[in-house]
């Protein structure tokens, strides 16, 4: 196991450092001026030369990037065209995207989860239909449209929500906007508890568990979810990593000022440094998620051991 | 859908999710179907959602290849004057109860056919009878047309008499069936009669209103399908191109080259979707493409540099499955080359599960499309598709809603048809679920 | 454009919110002591360092965070005396002596003396800090010593070092007197020194610059507090001894989208946005929104579109005047912004005193039959128009609007080609390098026709972008401004309008009023005319009871 942590370890580093060059090459290397975003009349060149100077653009792009992430491993994630600090901006802005990503994660496990074991034990029946269908149908609604939608129904017409958060949202406002997020999650996670308990209950360990007379709820309630559930935990671990940097569009049309809309912003205005943040943030997120995950595997699974 | 790496999660398990570590190299052992594709599209036949949907993908393709049979008035063409008036409802309920009917005769010469043949048509009947009800609802509702609201429900009705097993059994015997038959064909063409006659009253055109700038919202729909379409079928083409020679050369070669090509993979996949494709679309936003292939061309690029890694990795477990198979080692001991053992044998037994992951992707790409778009960094003018339509609609959401609502329907219809196909291939490929 | 925003402040309209509250508590400064309101910003592009600040996310903070020797009344409109006490100017008008208030303290709790005002006014002139502001310290005497011409615009070659790094004509006689000199009379100058470009610098920020764009120390009624992504937040200074004192407490600037802003307004969790996103102009949404909370606040600023000169093929003036008449300013006007532009046919804005419109005539007018007759008689072809601006900032639908309009009319495809940023636009107008008709827009620093003409129509202005140049405009314009007599100077401003309008190198569209809305919390709302913005200092938050 732990020398099984350690490969996995190991293999993390090309992946993060080939991400991120990716990441910075996209950013800072293509044509285009670096600046133009942030000078809107045109940068004096005293200033151009200083802020060349400052990103080292002079420089060949590899030398720009293991400089950059030089830094990076200092703990140092740069500074803005305005001089503030990018690891500032993403302390700011990190919690109220993770708090909507576990909403998010909430509602997927909460409903999909039990609409998923509702039909992986009746398949065929008017239930099962009834969710199979309806997950099809949230999976072609555009996570756009679920958001306006819902802002449109809970919000102008029935005036259960407020139609955007406010500058600090509490946990409540959050529940429309996780909502949203989740959702296309949720006809995911829903199928695929489905499938997965419809493949356990045919499993040898839950004919034995049936042929040695346990009571219906045990084999139901240990043996059979208990094994349904891992790739669920799979799928729902990295949703919460690819949530915080995914909801631009929801936190753009809910007007919450998270990791997403810090991004997106960021990017419109060039603001190279920023991007470069969050994207690395966001890629160890990832990262590190799906190694836990798959180390839970062996926890979860009996028949899953890592040497 | 926003994010099409998801659609990985449609594939069965075992096909996706974590690489197969090395020891699998060694141990994979698939039973083959000799049948495999027979198999499956002998039961995809029978399915009559599965039918549906391709024949309506089958309608987008015509529309999107040519828009000029489906729409009179130029697409692009602005008229201030004009800006924003509703829909013709008159016009759109009668198109709507026309089709309807057309439906419904369909759906009783289906009925008919499947009476005198058993086969997917009778199966498909009821279906095709509760859309064309539907669609007379629909028409009868909007205008308040007592007679297509009356035809509609009974052809809603027989839909839901003959579809639903335990009512269908009401009927069970000749006179039944042969009624029902007679019922859908009468009210079909009784509908098809009215609604034909209705249409030399009302003023024709402008079935789905203007819209901001005063442009047919119906002509842009109809025009839009070719975008929508192009991108959607470029990106899910070229991800599957890209993922399955990657991911047939890392799983047939193994080794070092599997190591980096699945590094490789790992790299593009670790992206975000959503927050990867605006930094390369942004990037080269800057380099000025502005005529409509660029414009495609860019966007399709971004989702497939995205998206390759999940069909890389469908088709490396494929591989790596298929290659320990009696018939490669003998192949192999042959002295059959590389290649043609990848072209002549791996390829086509390791196609069903990227066939399966393409016809998911495939919807979920033009859902990405639509969200890229609408948040202005997907297709622009002159590549006008649904999303773009949608995005140009969100400041009148609420005081015209029918400007998103029209184009938001069609994309939605259309994903879910693709999803739809996706979700039937999948179940006829995949011999655990049957 | 450039949105210059000296004397920003002049002529507030006082849009009084009328609160009905049971006490009719009108000295809420006591209870309201711990007050919070949230405005909505954008993020300043600098550091906020007051000469360096000319847009207006950063320029609105700015205002509060520091104050100068006068500060625009939000009554009145005028300069009145901050921290100077008294203001002598000198017989032949060149040279005015302002003494400062004593006691008076930056937010460190060092005092403000005059030699403060030296310091920040010689930093902002001298070239090499590229301060943005350093052109209004034009006129004053040594100006030219401190400042330096780039040989090649904004190529590689850098501008050679001034002679001095000191104006000599800006001279601090003792910690409480300041003397500034001119070269020639300048009137206009007691006008503009409200503005940021004219407020002291602390010490501290020529110790530590780094420290200070961190943390801004200025010396206005609001102070610094913190800056965080999406935010700005300033606190009431206690110390502050001007003639007004803000009601609250803080001030947080929160930076979103218009769309949420708006949505945020109206759900009363944001407390003022200066300008109505373009959905809630749709059919005026507004109205009904924000009842009651909500008015147009009147704006010096008016849309246009310019062609490039430079270019060949907008050399034909008939072809200028073809798509001016192609255009139908009230349609646009009716059915994209809800009524809410007011067509214009000359080149100023209705609100600005003693102008009058029509200049342009009927080549203002929608008249497509004579629009095409005109287009006819060029050489233009079959070649698409093309419309250039940056797409956000709902310029969008109106530019569409304007080509459905020319394809009416002149029988010729019209194309919008948006480019993703401003800045992008910028730097090309500025090269001389646009080969497309491109949106213009003007907003003045004060209101006289002299600010929409001289700057954008004299040949080599300053934001002569497009290349203009007619010696009889420029004769017209001179005489005119040397014109003591207001109605004599309109009569003349007016003329040289009409000869613009005959070669047609920008075709005016319509003024772009402003509309204001805030959250039920406030009362005593009024919202400056020019920018738009909130005064701070009068905005009160409404007693609960």
């Amino acid at each position: 196991m732990g020398r099984y942590v350690i490969r996995r370890l190991l293999q993390l580093i090309p992946v993060f450092i080939g991400t991120t060059f990716l990441v910075y090459v996209l950013v800072w290397a293509l044509p285009g001026d670096p600046f133009a975003g942030m000078c809107k009349s045109t940068c004096p060149p005293e200033f151009r030369q200083a802020m060349i100077e400052k990103y080292n653009l002079d420089e060949n792009i590899f030398v720009q990037y293991f400089t950059y992430l030089g830094n990076l491993l200092q703990g140092d994630f740069g500074t803005t065209y305005s001089d503030r600090e990018v690891g500032e901006l993403i302390e700011a802005a990190a919690p109220v995207s993770i708090t909507l990503a576990a909403i998010a994660v909430g509602f997927e496990a909460l409903i999909g989860v039990t609409a998923g074991i509702l039909t992986g034990l009746r398949r065929g029946s008017f239930i099962d239909n009834l969710v199979l269908v309806s997950t099809l149908v949230v999976i072609a609604f555009p996570v756009f449209v679920i958001a306006f939608v819902v802002q449109l129904v809970l919000g102008s017409w029935l005036d259960i929500i407020d139609l955007t958060v406010s500058s600090d949202p509490s946990f409540t406002e959050l529940l429309a906007p996780g909502f949203v997020l989740g959702s296309l999650s949720m006809a995911y996670v829903a199928r695929l508890t489905r499938t997965s308990i419809a493949e356990n209950r045919r499993a040898d360990f839950v004919r034995t568990a049936v042929a040695k007379g346990l009571p219906q709820r045990r084999v139901v309630g240990v043996h059979l979810l208990r094994n349904s559930m891992i790739p669920v935990i799979t799928f729902l671990g990295t949703d919460l990593g690819s949530l915080m940097g995914g909801a631009i569009v929801t936190e753009g049309i809910f007007g919450i000022n998270g990791v997403g809309g810090l991004v997106y912003s960021s990017i419109l205005s060039k603001e190279g440094t920023v991007v470069t943040g969050v994207v690395v943030l966001l890629v160890i997120v990832f990262l590190i998620t799906n190694l836990i995950i798959d180390l839970l595997y062996a926890v979860l699974d009996p028949r899953i051991r890592y040497e | 859908m926003s994010d099409p790496t998801m659609a990985a999660e449609g594939v069965p398990a075992g096909q996706t999710g974590d690489y197969i570590t090395a020891a699998e190299h060694a141990t994979g052992t698939k039973e083959k179907t000799r049948s495999l594709w027979s198999d499956a599209w002998h039961d995809l036949t029978r399915r009559p959602l599965f039918v549906i949907s391709m024949a309506v993908i089958a309608f987008l393709v015509v529309v999107a290849i040519f828009p000029s049979w489906f729409a009179e008035e130029n697409p692009r063409l602005r008229d201030l004057d004009r800006a924003r008036i509703g829909p013709n409802v008159p016009y759109l309920a009668t198109v709507l109860a026309i089709i309807g009917s057309g439906i419904t005769v369909i759906a009783a010469i289906l009925a008919t056919v499947g009476k005198l043949r058993d086969g997917v048509s009778r199966k498909m009947a009821p279906y095709v009878a509760g859309i064309g009800g539907v669609l007379l609802l629909a028409g009868g509702l909007i205008n308040s047309v007592t007679l297509y609201l009356v035809i509609g429900a009974l052809v809603f009705a027989c839909g839901v008499v003959s579809g639903v097993p335990k009512v269908s059994r009401l009927l069970r015997g000749n006179a039944g069936t042969w009624g029902v038959v007679a019922l859908l064909a009468v009210a079909g063409g009784a509908g098809l009669f009215i609604a034909l006659d209705d249409l030399s009253t009302v003023e024709v055109g402008a079935a789905f209103g203007y819209d901001q700038q005063g442009r047919d919202i119906y002509a842009r729909v109809v025009y839009g399908t070719r975008y929508t379409l192009l991108v959607g079928f470029s990106a899910t083409l070229l991800t599957v191109l890209i993922g399955s020679l990657v991911g047939i050369l890392s799983g047939y070669f193994g080794g070092w080259l599997d190591s980096l090509l699945s590094r490789i993979g790992e790299v593009f996949f670790g992206l975000p979707f959503v927050l990867g494709a605006i930094v390369i679309l942004s990037a080269f936003r800057s380099a000025g493409f502005d005529s409509a292939p660029a414009i495609v061309a860019m966007v399709v690029m971004s989702i497939s540099v995205l998206s390759w890694p999940v069909s890389m990795r469908i088709m490396r477990s494929a591989v790596i499955a298929a290659k320990q198979q009696d018939y490669v080692k003998a192949a192999r001991a042959l002295g059959a080359s590389s290649a043609r053992i990848i072209f002549r044998h791996l390829l086509p037994n390791c196609l069903a599960p990227v066939l399966v992951y393409a016809t998911i992707a495939l919807g979920a790409f033009i859902g990405a499309e639509a969200t890229l778009s609408f948040l202005g960094i997907g297709l622009r003018d002159p590549a006008v598709s649904w999303g773009v339509m949608i995005a140009d609609s969100r400041d009148y959401i609420r005081a015209s809603p029918l400007l998103l609502i029209f184009p938001a329907s069609f994309l939605t219809l259309t994903v879910l048809v693709f999803v739809t196909i996706g979700d039937a291939v999948r179940e006829a490929l995949d011999p655990k679920l049957k | 454009m450039r949105r210059p925003r000296w004397m920003a402040a002049v002529a507030l309209v006082p849009i009084v919110a009328l609160t009905l509250t049971a006490c009719g508590g009108d000295d809420g400064a006591g209870e309201a002591a711990d007050s919070k309101i949230t405005v909505s910003g954008t993020a300043p592009e600098n550091p906020l360092v007051p000469g360096n600040t000319s847009e207006a996310g950063g320029g609105k903070i700015v205002e509060v965070l520091y104050s100068g020797l006068m500060r625009y009344d939000s009554d009145t409109g005028e300069p009145v005396p901050e921290h100077a006490e008294k203001v002598d100017v000198s017989e032949d008008g060149k040279k005015i002596t302002y003494t400062l208030k004593k006691g008076w303290k930056f937010h460190d709790g060092t005092e403000i003396k005059a030699e403060h005002y030296v310091k920040a006014w010689n930093y902002t002139a001298y070239t090499p800090n590229a301060q943005q502001h350093s052109s209004f310290f034009v006129g004053v005497k040594g100006y030219e010593d401190v400042t330096s011409e780039d040989p090649d615009g904004d190529g590689p070659k850098k501008a050679p070092t001034p002679k001095k790094k000191e104006m000599s004509g800006v001279k601090a006689l003792d910690d409480y007197t300041l003397q500034v000199e001119f070269d020639k009379p300048m009137p206009a100058f007691q006008y503009k020194v409200g503005y940021s470009a004219f407020m002291p610098l602390p010490d501290a920020f020529f110790e530590n610059k780094e420290a200070f764009e961190k943390k801004p120390i200025g010396s206005g009624p609001f102070k610094f507090v913190k800056q965080t992504a999406n935010s700005i937040v300033l606190e009431r200074f206690e110390d502050y001894q001007g003639p007004k004192k803000p009601s609250i407490k803080t001030v947080e600037f929160r930076f979103g989208t218009p769309e949420a802003d708006y949505d945020a307004v109206r759900d009363n969790n944001l407390d003022f946005l200066n300008n109505m996103p373009p959905k809630a102009l749709v059919d005026n949404v507004w109205q009904q929104d924000l009842k009651g909370r909500s008015g147009p606040s009147g704006n010096l600023s008016i849309q246009e579109l310019s062609f490039p000169l430079y270019d060949p093929k907008f050399k034909d003036p008939n072809l200028r005047k073809a798509i001016s008449m192609a255009i139908d300013r009230q349609q646009i006007s009716d059915k994209i912004y809800g009524g809410s532009r007011t067509p214009v046919k000359g080149y100023g804005v209705p609100n600005l005193p003693l102008w009058e419109d029509g200049a342009c005539g009927e080549l203002c007018e929608h008249n497509p039959e004579k629009a095409k007759e005109l287009f006819d008689k060029t050489d233009w072809g079959n070649k698409p128009i093309e419309i250039t601006s940056n797409a956000d900032g709902g310029h969008k639908e109106w530019i569409e609007a304007v080509c459905g309009q020319i394809e009416d009319a002149l029988g010729v495809e019209c194309k919008f080609v948006p480019v993703q940023e401003f800045g992008v636009i910028r730097e090309m107008v500025n090269n001389r390098e646009m080969t497309q008709i491109y949106r213009a827009g003007w907003g003045a620093d004060y209101p006289h026709v002299e600010n929409f003409l001289n700057p954008i129509f004299r040949t080599g202005a300053s934001s002569n972008d497009n290349g203009y140049s007619n010696p009889k405009v420029d004769a017209k314009l001179a005489e005119a401004d040397a014109t003591v007599d207001d109605e004599e100077a309109a009569r003349l401003y007016h003329e040289a309008e009409e000869l613009i309008a005959q070669d047609m190198p920008v075709i005016p569209l319509w003024s772009n009023p402003y509309i204001a809305g805030w959250s039920e919390r406030l009362e005593n709302v009024k919202v400056d005319k020019l920018t738009g913005e909130l005064d701070l200092l009068s905005v009160r938050i409404k007693s609960e009871d």
